[in-house]
């Protein structure tokens, strides 16, 4: 009995510790917005240097919905799609020191979370049930399927690549991206496909082009909808966002150099310390500078490329052409393993 | 009850996922609940949005509860750096976790 207390404890201490990646998400978010705030503001833009603030405030807010609204769903289902976001984090390898799942999640089962949570998402704004509401959800929409296409892509075309060069057991666990054989130079399509992948998905995070990073909501944007709801939707976004980034990292860290520099240590607490340090820090690094850099070059070459919905054309040439790279890349192996 | 979920292509550890995700919502819905009910009614209009006094005879429990928010948890979040704060405690709380090992399966 005092074993089973105790394991209760343990886990739910765990989890608590477990939202420390929350906390790296919102610093990361409020370094962003700091940054866009000030190249904002010299340009006569007035924009919160606090958003983060903003949303822990209005968590101590009276809550407040629409009259059109299903109640219960507009006040629970944020809390829902959070949850949801949980499971994926808990997955990823250093996501704490403490896991309590196997690290090396399988990407099929984090994409299936992903989407869930999303449409939790969506439905708690439809369930507002006014106008502005529904066209908030239906620009959701469009930001689901422009972000989880060129993802599914990805996945799929790199597990392809690795069933191709004989890896055994699941190819979508993210513990066979550790072995970074497509980022080698030797495979050059895999490679230059995995970049543009990369590119694409850091361009496609939803986010605001007034300078309020991945926040759901604008300041003006339905105003009806505050509260608590509406912060962990805030929270959701930020967390969502910050979890891609990690994923898509996880696909280019370098993992083979920091292994051969974790073999000089003899505490393995000592090498697990810097594998955290190291990833995570090129996360924040990522998120801040790196993502900020891909929604540029897309803006800069949807102005170059003068179609009508350049950024769709370009966003499915890119998906297509970096797919097919990947795909090459584990057809020619598959050919000269028969070959041989 | 099937855990594990195991083809040659995935392998999916149901249960563990489950855990978390039932665990993640329980305690997000809880704490709407509480500012919920601290708050005030989940219908309000947009009149009473700020600063609004309810006329509603609270009980004991809730007087607790409000003056608790009220003396200790509003100073708490007026303080300008409270955030940078609240971050550097859990980060401690995440070293005495590290170094005392608990809650590893």
């Amino acid at each position: 009995m005092q074993n089973i207390l105790f394991n209760i404890l343990g886990y739910f201490s765990s989890w608590v510790l477990m939202l420390v990646t929350l906390m790296i998400a919102l610093f990361a978010e409020s370094t962003h917005t700091y940054f866009s705030g000030r190249s904002l503001s010299r340009r006569g833009m007035i924009v919160s240097l606090l958003p983060l603030r903003d949303i822990f405030k209005s968590m101590t807010m009276p809550i407040s919905l629409p009259e059109a609204s299903v109640i219960r769903l507009s006040t629970y289902l944020p809390c829902f799609a959070l949850a949801a976001l949980i499971p994926i984090a808990a997955s990823i390898p250093f996501f704490s020191f403490l896991p309590i799942m196997d690290n090396g999640g399988d990407l099929i089962q984090i994409l299936q979370f992903a989407a869930l949570s999303e449409t939790l998402a969506i439905l708690a704004i439809f369930s507002l049930g006014t106008t502005d509401a529904q066209i908030t959800a239906n620009r959701m929409i469009r930001e689901l399927v422009k972000l989880i296409v060129p993802m599914m892509a990805a996945f799929i075309s790199i597990a392809f690549y690795y069933s191709a060069n004989g890896i055994q057991g699941d190819p979508f666990s993210l513990n066979v991206f550790t072995t970074a054989l497509h980022m080698t130079p030797s495979a050059p399509f895999s490679l230059a496909g995995t970049l543009i992948f990369i590119f694409v998905i850091f361009s496609q995070i939803p986010h605001s082009n007034a300078g309020f990073g991945c926040s759901l909501l604008e300041n003006c944007e339905l105003p009806d909808f505050n509260g608590a709801p509406r912060s962990m939707l805030q929270l959701w976004s930020i967390f969502r966002a910050f979890l891609v980034v990690a994923l898509v990292t996880h696909i280019f860290f370098p993992w083979g150099y920091f292994k051969g520099l974790n073999a000089g240590f003899s505490i393995s607490w000592w090498a697990q310390s810097v594998n955290f340090a190291a990833f995570w820090t090129t996360v924040l690094v990522m998120r801040v500078f790196g993502v900020t850099l891909c929604w540029k070059v897309m803006e800069l070459l949807e102005k170059k490329v003068r179609i009508k919905n350049s950024r769709v054309w370009l966003f499915i040439i890119l998906t297509t052409v970096a797919t097919l790279l990947v795909v090459y890349e584990g057809i020619k192996i598959s050919m000269e393993v028969a070959a041989f | 009850m099937i855990s594990t979920l195991e083809t040659g292509y995935f392998i999916w550890n149901l249960t563990a996922w489950l855990k978390i995700y039932l665990l993640s919502a329980g305690a997000f819905c809880l704490l709407t609940f509480i500012i919920k009910k601290n708050t005030g009614g989940s219908l309000v209009s947009k009149k009473m949005m700020r600063g609004c006094e309810r006329d509603i005879d609270e009980g004991f429990f809730e007087q607790i509860v409000s003056s608790f928010r009220s003396r200790i948890m509003q100073p708490w979040f007026d303080f300008p750096f409270s955030h940078i704060l609240s971050i550097v405690l859990l980060f401690l709380l995440f070293a005495v976790a590290l170094f005392s090992k608990s809650g590893v399966e």
